[in-house]
């Protein structure tokens, strides 16, 4: 009774105080060791009164691959109701967006000024005019609950001010270290089996002055690392993991992190780890979902250009289960690597351990164009189980996906286990949609689900697409080189073909040496600009291992020849015959995604490079290099057979004084004449691309202009890569240039040359350049240009 | 009574013989130039007799970035007797020092800061702080025996350098019959050719530096053209946009010549037939030594190989036949090889022309710091040679006491581009990787079974 009593006078005094405690703003401020933002400055206004809040910035650590040059943020924390003005410093914008999309926030804009009202907590991220280069994030806390007093013995008390006297701070167990709003603790935390620890306050913890030394931020190893609990505070450039716990429940509640480097992974906690309103902006892996029981609610995460939102598995060799994502929102996702950790839901499963029953339910994720879902099993740099475990029970359930441009994302989703055992199973997309367009089999979601390693994969739509109307945009112009959508690590030999209004390609693909190719992609493209995975034609992984054509997978070709497809390729096994010769193959198929069947799985037709098709009416001949020379046969395609051994149609003997080393041929027919191009390498690093002509495909065979088409000399290499590396000369410099140039026809029978950029380096590229032919000549009229103009 | 007599001698010979010389910089030698500068990281004190000479510690900054080493500095002197240097060491790497090439008879004295050892040989040493296949900072020490018959400048066959700062362009063209000499203090920018010219003699203890030249813009380095009886020595050529040395013709004699650069095609000697090559220092990124002629002898050499190129290169073409070279007593200290290119490996061929590559003899090649291939020997059609579809072949070598300190991350390589150019008759005799004998196992050697016969291991 006496207690209710109590209850209640403190109920009537906090509701009848003149001073309404809950509506109320803190504000707090701001050490001078902290830079701040010269491009954001923050008003907060409630009941009339106004106030600045400071805007603190974090430059990019990490500038060669950080898509964003720094990153500003604001923390304070409230009640009631609020409104926030944002003044853009640095000139104008256009628009002005509130991330995640799902709260709705509507901004009034007034010259340089937006303004918006908040009426709860909310960790939310400002772009104006979408660009990414200079976000700035706000931190709007509830208010702090319980202040812990400075003079407790149990606790470690950081108030306003910078600290920076030690490098760690020790926990002990029912320790509380205490951030202060306006405190910046610039120090590791680690706490040994320090149960029931905990870690709050509005203040940040910082990991700047520590560079990219891969330590946790906060780390609290050991099984009895139980209970414990993080709120409230800000993590900003971690030098490593920002929080790894090890014993059980771990709770997380409004904790905000941002970081920079490759291993800024977000949370991994122990066993049935609760992670809620959280904000992660981070450039490794987000959320861990390694250890049985861990959930994850109403938590928003910025994905950077490395790592996954949420993680799975890299190496676990335990089995772990009952996972809960739900009621979360992605709003960034900058991938645009071909790396196996680069998907939104995403496991590279490298252990032993059965990984099952994952729920995540209600998730929006937005500004995502790479890949969605990747659940793959194999042995990776971490991880190299004897007996690789398995994947099952995996649920997506309401998950809305919107990209950027509304185009298809880039990447097919992946499920591929590493055998029939250690397989990924059970998986099922309950109201899956991107861009409106709900997910009903793993074709049309652009699934690729591997038939041996995959099973039990299903589909539940019972909602409607809300597909918005298509744009048809007329292309116009493009610039080389295009890179939008295709392989991240370069590709050369393009191959295009035209089809139904669409262009597919295919070419050698290139990976960073960590992984190994994957063999062939099909990509499509409906402008030929901007691309998307459509199909892997051929994967590498599911040849045996004796095969001649395990290995190289280089200058493929896509044609139509009486209604079926049939694929070419250059191949060899590089376990029993390295560094030999290349051979060549043919597969068909009845659909141009495949399946496709390998006609010569015996051996290859012949051995030689660049092999290439003319296919002239119900004639087919191959086109090939072997020793710096060319060859032709006429070939019986659908039998895979050569009708005639392989002929010489430029050597020596037939050039004279005009031969030399030649590589590449490519053979195209035009009006009566055949038309064939070629590279040729020059000591000191010049490529020379030429043209010869003839009234028959086996010759002969004449130069038309001792002009080259164009040229390219070393000066005008690219010498920078784009990639991220395992280690600094992991891009192998070739040291014999070729270029292979092929002629396509596209829309309205327009003809366009594709090449590779410059590859000496860097990563090589697609180009693409109108052509026509007149008076019998190759015309191109903007050889080597970097913009490009569609011909009339 | 005798050890006195022997005290005696040597202490007589040491007033008499003993001696250091070193040279002082050109004015140009300032911090921010980042082809040249005096180093922050190093300083060198010479010891002998109690007395110290300064070394002037000169730095260059890395100049493409697949360069491993961030820095090279390197202190240039002459000497007779027994000398001790003592680095003061700046930078952060505080790792225990090393010396390369290994040499157990080089005690190394270490204090807080510094290192001293003492010499007693002309050679060329790499002494090291930081460990691992790559450095970042190294010190390299370019110990000079004493000059011999040093040019009078007045002399009229002598093209005379003196101390201080030469430029001299892209084709100072040296006449017949000339010595041009390059003093210890010189720093000449250029480069010198000739052609059809005889009895050239290029020496001294001077720089020659080919900085003012991009990669591949200009010509080699030292460009003789069809000379006969030609001499190289003693002289330090860095920042070739070319090789380093390219001579035609025949007689050539390059000795204790220093050679660092940066580029991919910084290539390092290329001489005529009968051409003796030794005692140099080779810090290069790409071919060290060219075996592209008959009659080569190359030793003695110590051999810093960057990420491309080849320390031994057999060659890509070849229309003629080649024979008779003999390479021994090669120390490289460092293969910076990564790339599963041709040209990667410390003995090399990439045979593309129609001659016949025989009678090869190598001996005593100590290899270390690398983790790449030893031996890369193959026929191959490639861009730069005239290939022949009826001939050309690898035969006829020997490889005798070749020792690696470390493994190979990719096996060594034999073989023929198909039966008409094969590689045969190589014997492999006392190689050692790792401290164990190699017999040509799978995973240490790749050799092709079909376009290669008689590759013996003993």
């Amino acid at each position: 009774m006496r207690q209710n009593i109590l209850y209640f006078i403190t109920f009537a005094f906090v509701f009848y105080s003149p001073i309404r405690v809950d509506a109320e703003v803190i504000t707090y401020p701001a050490p001078s060791q902290m830079p701040a933002s010269k491009q954001y400055k923050i008003t907060i206004t409630q009941s009339n009164k106004t106030e600045e809040s400071y805007v603190y910035v974090s430059d990019a650590q990490f500038p060669e691959k950080n898509r964003s040059k720094n990153t500003a943020y604001t923390i304070f924390s409230f009640s009631g109701k609020i409104k926030i003005t944002v003044t853009q410093l640095n000139g104008t914008f256009k628009r002005c967006d509130i991330l995640p999309s799902s709260y709705n926030i509507k901004t009034n804009v007034d010259k340089n000024t937006i303004s918006f009202e908040l009426d709860k907590p909310r960790n939310i991220a400002v772009e104006f005019d979408k660009d990414q280069t200079y976000p700035l994030l706000i931190f709007a806390n509830p208010l702090e609950k319980s202040i812990p007093s400075p003079d407790d013995e149990n606790v470690l008390y950081y108030g306003p001010g910078y600290h920076d006297k030690v490098d760690t701070v020790f926990m002990k167990p029912n320790q509380t270290l205490y951030v202060a709003g306006g405190a910046v603790l610039s120090a590791h935390v680690i706490g040994n089996n320090a149960s029931n620890a905990k870690i709050v306050g509005r203040g940040i913890i910082s990991g700047r002055r520590f560079g990219h030394t891969h330590g946790k931020l906060i780390y609290f190893p050991g099984n009895q690392s139980t209970d414990l609990y993080f709120e409230g505070f800000t993590m900003v450039d971690a030098p490593g993991y920002y929080i790894t716990t090890s014993g059980k429940r771990t709770h997380a509640n409004n904790v905000k992190g941002l970081g920079w480097w490759f291993n800024t992974d977000g949370f991994s906690f122990g066993e049935d780890g609760l992670t809620e309103d959280c904000f992660l902006k981070c450039n490794d892996d987000a959320i861990k979902l390694y250890r049985s029981g861990n959930k994850v609610y109403r938590t928003t995460i910025w994905q950077m250009e490395n790592g996954a939102p949420f993680q799975i598995s890299w190496n676990m060799n335990s089995d772990n289960s009952g996972f809960v994502v739900k009621d979360c929102d992605i709003i960034r996702v900058d991938h645009k690597w071909d790396n196996p950790n680069e998907a939104v839901f995403c496991a590279i499963h490298g252990g032993s351990g059965h990984m099952s029953h994952y729920l995540f339910e209600d998730i929006r994720v937005e500004n995502a164009d790479w890949k969605l879902v990747s659940l793959q099993i194999a042995k990776n740099r971490w991880a190299k189980a004897d007996t690789l475990g398995k994947i099952s029970k995996i649920i997506f359930r309401n998950i809305t996906v919107t990209t950027s441009n509304r185009q298809p994302m880039k990447r097919l989703s992946v499920l591929n286990g590493a055998d029939s055992i250690s397989k990924v199973s059970d998986v099922l997309f309950d109201n899956v949609s991107i861009n409106g367009v709900y997910l009903k089999n793993p074709d049309q979601g652009r699934i690729e689900v591997n038939p041996v390693t995959a099973s039990n994969v299903k589909f539940i739509v019972t909602k409607k697409d809300k597909a918005e109307p298509k744009v048809n945009n007329v292309l116009k112009s493009w610039e080389n080189p295009i890179r939008n959508g295709l392989g991240s690590y370069g590709q050369k030999d393009f191959h295009i073909y035209y089809e139904n209004n669409k262009y597919y390609l295919t070419a050698t693909e290139y990976t960073n040496t960590s992984w190994p190719k994957r063999g062939i992609v099909l990509y499509s493209s409906s402008d030929m600009v901007n691309w998307q995975e459509e199909k892997y034609l051929m994967r590498r992984s599911t040849f045996p291992d004796s095969a001649w054509y395990k290995d190289v997978w280089s200058a493929p070709e896509l044609h139509k020849i009486e209604n079926k497809y049939y694929l070419t390729f250059n191949c060899r096994n590089d376990a029993l015959r390295p560094y030999k010769q290349l051979g060549f193959g043919i597969a068909m198929a009845d659909r141009i995604s495949g399946p496709y069947t390998i006609l010569n799985p015996e051996k290859p037709l012949f051995d030689g490079s660049n092999a290439s098709l003319l296919v002239d009416g119900s004639d087919v001949f191959v086109f090939f290099d072997k020793d710096g020379l060319f060859y032709a046969a006429p070939l019986n395609i659908a039998k895979a057979s050569l009708l005639s051994e392989p002929k010489e149609i430029i050597s020596k003997g037939i050039l004279n004084e005009k031969f030399r080393f030649s590589d590449a041929p490519f053979v195209f027919k035009n009006v009566n004449s055949y038309f064939m191009l070629l590279s040729q390498f020059f000591g000191g690093y010049l490529v020379e691309i030429k043209y010869m002509k003839s009234s028959s495909p086996m010759g002969k065979w004449e130069f038309v202009t001792d002009t080259p088409l164009y040229s390219f000399k070393e000066a005008e290499a690219n010498d920078e890569l784009d990639m991220p590396y395992p280690h600094k000369n992991a891009f192998a410099p070739p040291t014999q240039v070729i270029f292979s140039n092929q002629v396509f026809a596209g829309k309205n029978g327009k003809l366009f040359m594709a090449y590779h950029s410059s590859e000496k380096y860097a990563e090589p590229h697609l180009c693409i350049e109108p052509m026509v032919i007149t008076d019998g000549k190759i015309i191109l009229t903007a050889a080597k240009k970097k913009i490009q103009t569609m011909s009339r | 009574m005798k050890q006195i007599f022997f005290l005696i001698f040597i202490l007589s010979i040491m007033s008499v013989n003993a001696e250091v010389v070193t040279y002082a910089s050109t004015h140009n030698m300032v911090a921010g130039n980042k082809f040249l500068h005096p180093s922050n990281e190093y300083k060198v004190e010479l010891w002998q007799d109690g007395k110290m000479h300064q070394a002037f510690v000169y730095s260059m900054d890395a100049l493409h970035y697949t360069n491993n080493c961030k820095t090279t500095a390197w202190v240039n002197f002459s000497f007779s007797g027994n000398v001790t240097v003592k680095v003061f060491n700046f930078t952060k790497h505080r790792q225990s020092a090393k010396l390369l090439p290994r040499n157990p008879g080089i005690h190394l004295m270490e204090d807080t800061n510094t290192v001293s050892f003492c010499i007693s040989k002309a050679g060329q040493y790499s002494i090291e702080f930081q460990s691992g296949k790559r450095i970042e900072h190294p010190l390299l020490i370019f110990a000079n025996e004493l000059e011999k018959n040093v040019p009078d400048p007045e002399d009229s066959s002598v093209i005379y350098f003196g101390p201080g700062l030469h430029e001299i362009g892209s084709r100072y063209i040296v006449p017949p019959g000339k010595k041009v000499y390059l003093h210890g203090s010189a720093y000449v920018k250029g480069q010198f050719f000739s052609e059809n010219s005889h009895n050239i003699t290029i020496c001294g203890r001077g720089i020659l530096s080919g900085e003012d030249y991009p990669a591949r813009t200009a010509d080699h380095m030292i460009h003789l053209r069809n000379g006969v009886n030609i001499l190289i020595e003693g002289i330090t050529i860095i920042h070739g946009p070319r090789f380093m040395i390219v001579a035609s013709g025949s007689g050539h004699h390059i000795n204790n010549v220093k050679m660092m650069g940066w580029w991919f095609s910084t290539d390092g000697v290329s001489t005529g037939e009968d051409a003796l090559i030794e005692n140099c220092f080779f810090k290069v990124n790409d071919d060290a030594i060219k075996l592209y002629q008959n009659n080569t002898t190359a030793r003695r050499c110590v051999i810093w190989q960057m990420e491309n190129g080849a320390p031994l290169q057999l060659g890509w073409n070849g229309t003629n036949d080649y024979s008779n070279c003999h390479v021994y007593d090669i120390e490289v200290i460092r293969v910076e090889h990564e790339w599963d290119n041709e040209n990667e490996s410390v003995i090399c061929a990439i045979h593309g022309g129609k001659g016949h590559k025989t009678n090869f003899l190598f001996e005593d090649i100590r290899i270390d710091n690398s983790n790449w291939r030893i031996f890369h020997l193959i026929t191959k059609p490639n861009r730069w040679g005239q290939w022949d579809a009826e001939s050309g072949s690898i035969s006829n070598m020997v490889f005798r006491n070749i020792e690696m300190y470390g493994e190979q991350k990719i096996p060594s390589l034999i073989m023929g581009h198909d039966k008409k150019h094969p590689v045969f008759k190589l014997r492999f005799e006392n190689i050692i990787i790792n401290g164990k004998k190699t017999f040509g196992e799978r995973n240490n050697f790749i050799v092709d079974a079909e376009t290669t016969w008689d590759i013996e291991f003993k």
